[in-house]
């Protein structure tokens, strides 16, 4: 394809067209890049921009689907992909097992080079798009969506039609890539001559400047041509500029052939050139049926080749427009928080088709391109191919839709749009399949140059963990996620590829083919043999006499950090007990196998335990509380006055003093409720006459024809939650009760406790028991990770997989909760303190 | 025969007083081309720098100016000011063939406050959104008459690639390439009308070869289309693209320096580029640049580049990014769009020079690198370095007289000398009187 106009001649590089011209522009770059290696340190070998993925699932689009394949990567180019393609000896190697790899994806249209002021011209086909194109532009959000490559129109948008009826040339550009000379992004310097048909191109231009005086550089010529007032008028404009810019071309035929005199340059005609040579294609924005009609009949007679864009009544010509094999440019359907409204009898809404006639047209034959609806929707441009397969498309067509397909009509399919030998390395790493929601864009290549991704570069510091699915617990889950821990802290969780700093990284943990998820929480247990011993009637039922009855008494005090019982419940994924008394006293969070033990209670006033609710002791503390409330408002007020404050500090009562902190809302209250008829009563005293958070535990002898749906009422709207404790699945009256699903469905979220010291080691089983019962696993894992973390106010150590907390993780070999994952491994602080298989060689020394 | 050749216009006479001589015995002079000189002597003798030294002999006749504490250095140089213009810009944007030198006015209080901070050069050109802005001049910052103010007539020509309000980047450089088509189409007329066959091509062209030629350069023998078969209005153009007449080029944003680069190759302009703040980007690209003399960067030396996902915010600092690459230039002050009151004038900072150089002191640029910005280097820009720019034996006697080191905020300008001759004097200086007193006015 080349273009009469503007041969531009370089200064530096140049990025198009075709033949001689991009082999010198080539030959130039891979001198340039030849050069490049001198000038690198001694230690980097391997040249630049060449490096193979190993182990990916590569969507080639324009062939099959190569599952668990190499692909090797030559100077920005692709080299060789396949499963049996050998990686050559010496190159960096990014391992991708799991991963799948797509082309860059190619939004067909954007009006990102435009600056919302008019070209001078309703007849204007030398304007070149790429002229208003920032080279140094940053596209962060597009490379976010894998979108390499866009569309530049020439011209003006308003919504998203241009007002000139020819408002220039087209052009492809990439979003990134070559940051010492980004001129070099341009696919196509030229693409399409653009054409709008249609009520917006018919405005008048708000722009008439007649030229100073007659020049003959300034000629007074209407620099604004009249323009065509009606479809009649456009048309017949049209059909004149071709004859034009044919008479032209025949008159220097003439003068190549006879050598009749040369005529003289005609700047328009030069420009309309390669559309009446067959070498490009008129770019027609058009969406009612009437006008696609007549740019059809037009491109027929004229005997040049059309693009349609928009096409909202465009299902009406389909066999016309299979027949001439006119692709079409749709906008996609998904626009993030719109919803569109309109006529249900139209196949056209807001001026777009719906996705089924698109569908239609697309079985029909008519090659179809789904572009984004609007600039900002640039970045979900994957979401246009997904909401085409909703409605039954191909997956595999609908991604053809985003890639080969606009390639193809922009004529760039010789360097992207689809993963073969010898096209750009333009590639978008995703941790599975494209158009499920779960898998974002983790790492964006263009020109083989990492020009995105997700996670951050990685310090020599760090420990990395690759997951193969990642759960971080808070909701999101990832395929293929990385975790990247320093200091015993998160720094990173999410998708991404493991960074060029990854030699750096002193440590990585692969558990590529494993789930990692947060370590868990056990919601009341004692974790400690020797506790347990140590405290009489800690086995007794609650509430009866034993010691441990100070409100100030912890039970953490009494727990050897060294206790071989604490690892038993640390190979069960267990990483945080909250510890709480027989009968009364504090609750205290522990993390097990802690680095340092010293450090190892997280918080040790997490909440009060009332085994039973003891109205008598909370009236007390309450007037102790209000006394010294009392005190500090008068000795305040009078500080303020300046006045002399006499006043006794009311005395200091031991048994009391810890209950003040229920009362200024710093700890809840952690009550025992053996069924649904004692919550009730609870929240009346605690909720309502004392305004203390309550968190309601046990219901160990929950009746299944309680008025469960009023217990969940209360829950929900007057107590700080629940905590359940095992048994979860109980049999009552013959029947099985699966109280984790039977809360979940009544809409409680609750953690869950063990309340036994080395048995909690079990609980996941139990938990596990529940979801093969019925229950969700994802329920389930938050009730033994966020949920308790949240209801005892140690969420921001643990609880998920998030930035900032303690990286407490769990390597599990296959689901969580299903019943047969095993605890592979156990991270705590940054520390692997237990492993098996491949891990085991990973667990500290110190352990 | 060709009078559209710059005329120089050497009028020391009617600036010097042709008979005085002037030594000024200085604490330190800045000579700019050689080391610092400490109690310097400089004589001035006919409108030119006689002596330099430390042991200077004082003509028996010389009017003596003795300022033991105060520093001289050569006047500076504007390479690139609307400064003494009534209005910046044509309204039309295709105008090579208007000359600035109608729209200067020398009463026009820019000229004033210019010479208050010691500016005695300055390159008056059209402003920035005109495509072919017509042709600038050297002045002078002190004279009662156009004439008397000229130095250099035309110095360069203005190409803009901001686009004029109502128009975008893209139709603004479709219609700069239409220009430049137009223009060479006319002078192909002219060398066909004179009977001179176009050059002959070696090779048939293919068709789709031949549709792709445009007017372009190659195809004109300049010396078949002499000056006085063209058209006055395309005189200059036919200057500028024989590299006779420089061409100012205005990039307000880091892309546009790449078609500035197809527009000098594909004309075979001498080209200075005016570059925007974003400049900090291309630090390398205009290293790498073969043939590019010294640049001109935006008032705006340094820009926050704050990245929108992380809010984190980075500092670039154009002149030092530009200095490590090797790319020199020159600084520019900003343009007060208020005329009444004066580019120079009131406000602070960026509006001066030597606040601007010394910012790039502050950066971490050497000393004489970033007086070199304010007074050589902006002077070989507008090619007037044989005359301007140092203080040498056998230059123009343009100097200036600060109270202490000009790069101080605490120093001001005491006297200006001019080709010789005194200009300015602070004592004597009844507008900064007023100024002081109306502190709202003043700095």
């Amino acid at each position: 394809m080349q273009r009469p106009v503007h041969q531009r001649e370089l200064s530096l590089a140049r990025g198009r067209v075709s033949g001689a011209r991009r082999l010198a522009a080539w030959c130039l770059l891979v001198m340039f890049a030849a050069l490049l290696p001198a000038v690198l340190p001694a230690g980097e070998r391997t040249p630049p921009r060449t490096f193979a993925l190993r182990g990916a699932t590569v969507y080639t689009i324009s062939g099959e689907i190569h599952e668990n394949s190499n692909l090797v990567v030559e100077d920005g180019r692709i080299k060789a992909v396949g499963k049996d393609v050998k990686i050559p000896a010496g190159i960096k190697v990014h391992d991708l097992h799991g991963y799948v790899v797509l082309p860059g994806l190619l939004d067909a249209e954007t009006n990102l080079a435009s600056d919302n002021r008019e070209t001078l011209g309703s007849l204007s086909p030398q304007v070149q798009a790429i002229d208003g194109w920032d080279f140094y532009r940053e596209n962060r959000e597009l490379l976010k969506g894998g979108v390499t490559s866009v569309y530049l129109a020439p011209g003006v948008p308003v919504g998203k039609t241009r007002t000139r009826l020819i408002s220039g040339q087209g052009a492809v550009v990439k979003t990134a890539g070559s940051k010492a000379n980004p001129r070099m992004r341009v696919v196509a310097e030229s693409s399409g001559l653009q054409v709008t048909l249609g009520e917006l191109s018919r405005i008048q231009p708000s722009i008439y400047s007649p030229p100073i005086g007659a020049s003959p550089d300034n000629p007074f010529e209407v620099l604004v041509p009249p323009l065509p007032q009606s479809r009649a008028g456009e048309f017949l404009a049209l059909r004149q500029v071709i004859s034009r810019a044919r008479g032209y071309r025949d008159s220097l035929a003439g003068h190549l052939r006879a050598g009749t005199s040369r005529p003289a340059y005609d700047l328009i005609s030069a420009s309309l050139y390669p559309v009446i040579s067959g070498a490009d294609h008129l770019r027609v924005r058009a969406n009612k049926a009437r006008d696609i009609y007549h740019i059809l009949e037009l491109a027929r007679e004229a005997g040049i080749k059309v693009v349609i864009e928009g096409g909202a009544e465009a299902e009406k010509l389909t066999s016309w427009l299979a027949r001439m094999k006119v692709p079409v440019i749709f906008p996609g359907a998904f626009q993030s928080g719109k919803l569109p409204g309109g006529d249900l009898q139209s196949p056209a809404i807001e001026g777009r088709l719906q996705e089924e006639s698109i569908l239609r047209m697309h079985h029909a034959g008519v090659p179809v391109i789904l572009n984004s609806p609007t600039d900002a929707e640039g970045k979900n441009l994957l979401l246009q191919a997904a909401a085409a397969v909703r409605v039954g498309m191909e997956p595999r067509e609908a991604l053809r839709t985003i890639t080969l397909n606009p390639a193809r009509v922009l004529g760039v399919a010789d360097r992207i749009g689809s993963i073969s030998e010898g096209k750009d390395a333009d590639l978008v790493v995703l941790g599975g399949d494209p158009l499920s929601a779960d898998n974002r864009v983790q790492a964006v290549f263009i020109n083989g140059e990492l020009v995105f991704n997700r996670a951050p570069p990685i310090t020599e510091d760090c420990t990395v963990i690759r997951a193969g699915r990642l759960v971080i617990g808070s909701g999101a889950e990832y395929s293929n996620g990385i975790v990247i821990v320093r200091k015993g802290k998160i720094e990173y969780a999410g998708p991404g590829l493991l960074h060029d700093g990854m030699d750096k990284a002193v440590r990585v943990i692969d558990a590529s083919s494993q789930t990692v998820i947060p370590g868990l929480i056990d919601a009341g247990g004692t974790a400690g043999s020797r506790a347990e011993s140590l405290v009489p009637g800690f086995d007794a039922a609650p509430g009866s006499a034993g010691a441990g009855k100070a409100a100030d008494f912890r039970l953490v005090d009494s727990i050897d950090p060294r206790d071989p019982a604490l690892g038993e419940l640390v190979r069960a994924g267990i990483t945080t007990v909250l510890i709480a008394p027989p009968a009364a006293g504090q609750v205290s969070a522990l993390k097990l196998a802690a680095k340092d033990p010293a450090a190892a209670v997280i918080k040790p006033y997490a909440a009060q335990y009332f085994s039973k609710s003891s109205s008598k002791t909370l009236k007390a503390a309450k007037a102790y509380h209000d006394s010294w409330v009392a005190f500090e408002k008068k000795k305040e007020a009078a500080e303020k006055k300046s006045a002399e404050f006499k006043d006794k500090a009311p005395k200091l009562q031991e048994a009391y003093e810890p209950y003040r902190a229920l009362f200024t809302g710093a700890v809840p209250a952690l009550v025992e409720a053996p069924n649904a008829a004692s919550v009730p009563g609870i929240v009346a005293l605690y909720t309502d006459q004392y305004k203390i958070r309550v968190l309601c535990s046990g219901l160990a002898s929950l009746k299944r024809d309680e008025n469960l749906a009023g217990m969940a009422g209360l829950l929900l709207a007057k107590t700080g939650g629940l905590v359940l404790q095992n048994p979860l699945v109980v049999k009552q009256d013959n029947t099985t009760v699966n109280w984790p699903q039977r809360l979940s469905t009544l809409g409680i979220s609750f953690s869950i406790r063990s309340r036994v010291a080395d048995g909690a080691r079990l609980l996941p089983l139990q938990v596990s028991y529940a979801v093969r019962e019925g229950w969700n696993s994802r329920l389930a894992l938050r009730s033994m990770t966020t949920v308790p973390a949240e209801q005892f106010g140690i969420s921001d150590r643990v609880g998920s997989i998030e930035k900032g907390k303690d990286a407490d993780l769990v390597i599990l070999s296959g689901e969580p909760f299903s019943l047969t994952s095993r605890v592979l491994g156990v991270m705590v602080d940054g520390e692997l303190v237990h492993g098996v298989d491949k891990f085991k060689g990973q667990v500290d020394a110190n352990e | 025969m060709n009078f559209i050749t710059p005329i120089l216009l050497l009028t020391a006479s009617l600036t010097a007083q042709p008979d005085e001589i002037v030594a000024l015995k200085v604490g330190r002079a800045i000579t700019v081309s050689g080391k610092d000189i400490e109690k310097a002597v400089i004589v001035m003798e006919n409108g030119r720098i006689k002596a330099v030294g430390t042991d200077v002999e004082i003509p028996r006749t010389a009017r003596v100016v003795d300022m033991p504490r105060a520093v001289a250095m050569p006047g500076i140089v504007d390479a690139h000011s609307v400064n003494g213009l009534r209005v910046s810009n044509e309204r039309f944007s295709n105008v090579p063939y208007v000359t600035v030198l109608d729209g200067i006015d020398p009463s026009s209080p820019g000229l004033s406050n210019a010479l208050r901070h010691g500016v005695t050069s300055v390159h008056c050109i059209a402003g920035n959104v005109t495509r072919f802005g017509g042709q600038g001049a050297v002045i002078r910052t002190s004279g009662k008459t156009v004439e008397e103010l000229v130095i250099k007539t035309p110095s360069a020509m203005k190409l803009s690639l901001q686009p004029a309000s109502g128009e975008n980047r893209m139709g603004n450089m479709a219609a700069l390439r239409k220009s430049f088509y137009d223009f060479y189409s006319r002078m192909k007329a002219i060398q066909a009308a004179g009977g001179e066959a176009p050059l002959i091509e070696n090779k048939k062209p293919s068709l789709t070869e031949l549709v792709n030629t445009r007017p372009g350069w190659g195809e004109i023998d300049w010396k078949k289309v002499p000056a006085e078969k063209v058209s006055e209005r395309d005189r200059p153009m036919r200057d500028l693209v024989r590299g006779k007449l420089r061409a100012f080029i205005n990039c307000p944003t880091a892309s546009d320096v790449f078609k500035a680069f197809e527009l000098i190759d594909a004309n075979h302009l001498d080209a200075t580029l005016v570059l925007g703040p974003d400049a900090w980007k291309l630090a390398d690209i205009l290293a790498a640049r073969k043939g590019l003399g010294p640049v001109i960067i935006n008032p705006r030396l340094e820009v926050w580049d704050k990245n929108d996902e992380t809010g984190e915010e980075k500092r670039h600092i154009t002149p030092i990014l530009l200095h490590k690459a090797g790319v020199p230039f020159a600084l520019q002050v900003l343009a007060d769009s208020n005329f009444n009151r004066g580019p120079y004038f009131g406000r602070s900072g960026p509006y001066h020079h030597w606040y601007q150089a010394a910012r790039l002191v502050q950066f971490g640029m050497p000393r004489d690198k970033a007086l070199e910005t304010i007074t050589i280097i902006p002077a070989r820009l507008i090619g007037i370095d044989n005359r301007v720019g140092s203080i040498e034996v056998g230059k123009d006697a343009n100097i200036a007289i600060f109270s202490g080191d000009p790069l101080d905020a605490r120093s001001w300008v005491e006297r200006v000398f001019i080709e010789g001759k005194e200009v300015y004097e602070r004592g004597k200086d009844r507008d900064l009187e007023r100024l002081l007193k109306d502190p709202e006015r003043s700095f």
